[in-house]
């Protein structure tokens, strides 16, 4: 949950991932051999710079270190850190509370739709007076 | 034999199978069509749901590859620059498009009479014309007349989609250069239409299923009408190979349904499984007769593989522009680059495609822009920066047709059948390198006179091959072409192909418009001389 909240903080209304997206992360992991590999590595690798770098595990690691550890795992492991990132903002982006939080234009597209104003032909009065612009043949 | 046998035998049920189907159908033509896929039930698209994002990175991934359901094939694209991008289903990969719906311009088809590039089509935009506009009847066609890029085409059978704030404020930005613009003709019901298609309302999900029937898919468009009028559809059969007879006629295809591996025999056979199927389906066909694969004498199956090419240029807004209000490949768009300018250092030219965007998660994950929002304390601050801030001006270049682009068998891939997979292999071209660096240039200037206060460019993303094309091209020269101004195989006087593969040139346009109406044009032929086929 540390490392879920350091991906995505809590900041004013807006929750952190450890609250919204632990449980999607660790249902994703147990469905699929792939999606667990990479939670895995992912923290494996966490810990491996946690002990290398401060002799500790990384939760006993001040918050101020964690944000730097984690940066540098990100650098080491690009593809892996960013995998396991997108599995976050998944978790997190589909979240029912999340989506209340972000207003009407986050929610699902159907069946409502969205409400939009209806084509003005008068924005192409000027676009007309250009003329036409194809290549006879 | 398995069943009766018909007169013609389709495969491939998508964009330009469903048209011939219909076509031939109503002339009192027996058909038949195998589709590997299967009818797309709305019920399967999931934008009805709180999690509708997760689908587009699962079961409505473009990449087959990815994508993975059992209907679907695997491609060796890893030494292409570019995946080719296809949904096997009843429609095709109209399924899961965005319904953008240019047509190819008259200067498309006479490319080396006039820029000393590529090769002529055998036939001109005038000859088509006749076929796009029985196309866009069919397939609902909404726009607006006056379309500055096209000679006069008949009238658009519906008005135009809203653009709505995000397609004012970049028409807006090309107003002020003095760019030519235009509201895009989309496939798209603004209006109820056919039979129980709703009008659009706007939602934004094109790319993983429409749920109100407005996008027109085939198995929607041409389908219930070919069906009523008797064409025969077996879905899930997938076809291994077509059987050829010492007189270099195709007797049968072997296909694949049940576990069972079936025999169906027709006078004629029309291959319509797009750019990258097709050449598969005859290269795996080989036989005493034609050793390197069904009507390749002239080797040119497979070659020449074309894709578009494109940049997706980004900007972000201090306002919000309801980035997701609206079909997400129909707005503005323009073709004032279309057309070869020698002054800017390289041949034919570019389409510049406004898109849209979509829900929070696709904004997350980066979005057309392709970079992932930053993780950590700067996370909801970029969120909201970008969250339906967004304004993309795709960039599609013209391909030249390279013959060592190509679409091969791959050694040891398979399908889930054992039928070998396709490879491709493509690099992107000098001319149209120069022509993305002229296109991503023009497109930031006008997001910036548009008022966009941070510009990003995403250039030549790996899941780009939404268009498929040349693989199988059309010429009067058996030795340089693979079939003729009818799309009838040089090699095989009984075989039709219509689908990309068939495409001459590429353009710089999103290719189902142009290619249906080939299809269409085919089937007319096949109609009027059928007694001599």
């Amino acid at each position: 949950m540390d490392v879920l909240d350091l991906i995505i903080p809590r900041v004013g209304e807006m929750p952190g991932a450890g609250q919204i997206a632990f449980e999607y992360v660790e249902t994703a992991a147990c469905g699929s051999a792939a999606t667990a590999r990479v939670v895995l590595d992912t923290l494996m690798a966490i810990d491996a710079a946690a002990d290398s770098g401060y002799g500790k595990p990384f939760t006993k690691i001040a918050d101020t270190e964690k944000v730097a550890l984690l940066e540098a795992v990100a650098e080491q492991r690009p593809s892996l850190f960013g995998e396991f990132v997108d599995l976050v903002y998944d978790g997190y982006y589909t979240d029912a509370f999340v989506i209340e939080r972000l207003g009407p234009d986050a929610g699902k597209p159907q069946p409502e739709g969205r409400p939009i104003a209806p084509f003005d032909p008068q924005i192409v009065v000027s676009v007309r007076k250009l003329g036409p612009r194809y290549r006879t043949v | 034999m398995d069943n009766e046998q018909p007169d013609v035998l389709i495969i491939g049920a998508g964009a330009t199978g469903g048209a011939v189907a219909w076509s031939l159908s109503q002339a009192g033509i027996s058909v038949m069509c195998l589709d590997q896929g299967d009818w797309v039930k709305p019920t399967q698209y999931h934008t009805d749901e709180p999690d509708w994002e997760l689908s587009r990175w699962s079961d409505f991934h473009p990449d087959p590859n990815v994508r993975n359901l059992d209907v679907d094939y695997p491609v060796n694209h890893s030494e292409s620059a570019i995946a080719p991008l296809m949904y096997n289903a009843v429609g095709g990969s109209t399924i899961h498009w965005g319904a953008h719906f240019p047509r190819y311009h008259p200067s498309d088809f006479k490319v080396r009479t006039l820029d000393g590039v590529a090769d002529d089509f055998p036939y001109s935009y005038e000859d088509l014309v006749p076929f796009f506009d029985l196309n866009d009847r069919m397939m609902g066609v909404s726009g607006l007349d006056g379309d500055p890029f096209y000679p006069p085409k008949s009238p658009r059978p519906m008005p135009p989609l809203a653009l709505g704030k995000h397609g004012e404020t970049i028409a807006k930005g090309f107003d002020a250069l003095g760019w030519s613009w235009w509201p895009a003709d989309a496939a798209i019901a603004t209006t109820a239409y056919g039979e129980g298609r709703q009008a659009c309302n706007y939602g934004s999900s094109c790319d993983l299923g429409c749920t109100t029937g407005a996008k027109a898919s085939t198995d929607l468009a041409y389908w219930p009408s070919a069906l009523r009028a008797g064409v025969v559809l077996k879905t899930r059969a997938r076809v291994r190979e077509l059987v050829v007879g010492d007189d270099d006629r195709v007797q049968a295809a072997l296909y694949y349904q049940d576990g069972r591996l079936h025999e169906q025999r027709a006078r004629l056979v029309i291959v319509a499984c797009n750019g990258v199927g097709t050449p598969r389906l005859l290269l795996n066909s080989r036989s005493n007769r034609f050793p390197d694969g069904l009507a390749n004498r002239s080797g040119l199956v497979g070659k020449n593989l074309m894709y578009h090419p494109a940049a997706f240029v980004t900007g972000y807004f201090d306002d919000p522009l309801q980035s997701n209000y609206g079909p997400v490949s129909n707005s503005v768009y323009s073709h004032h680059f279309y057309e070869t300018d020698e002054s800017r250092g390289f041949v034919r030219g570019y389409q510049f495609q406004v898109t849209r965007d979509s829900g929070p998660l696709w904004a997350a994950h980066g979005g057309t822009s392709g970079g992932r929002i930053p993780w950590g304390a700067d996370h909801h601050k970029v969120f909201q920066e970008r969250f339906n801030h967004s304004l993309n001006v795709g960039v599609l270049t013209e391909d030249l047709p390279e013959e060592h682009n190509t679409i091969t068998i791959d050694p040891v891939l398979t399908d889930s059948d054992g039928i070998p997979a396709p490879k491709a292999t493509y690099r992107v071209g000098d001319n149209t390198n120069k022509m993305l660096d002229h296109g991503v240039a023009r497109a930031t200037e006008v997001l910036e006179a548009a008022g966009a206060r941070e510009v990003t460019v995403n250039r030549v993303p790996k899941i780009g091959g939404w268009h498929l094309m040349g693989t199988a091209r059309t010429g009067t020269d058996p030795g340089r072409s693979v079939v003729d101004t009818w799309g009838r195989a040089h090699d095989v006087p009984n075989l039709f192909l219509v689908d990309g593969s068939v495409l001459v040139t590429s353009g710089a346009v999103n290719v189902t418009s142009t290619i249906q109406a080939i299809a269409l044009r085919t089937a007319d032929y096949i109609q009027r001389t059928r007694r001599q086929l």
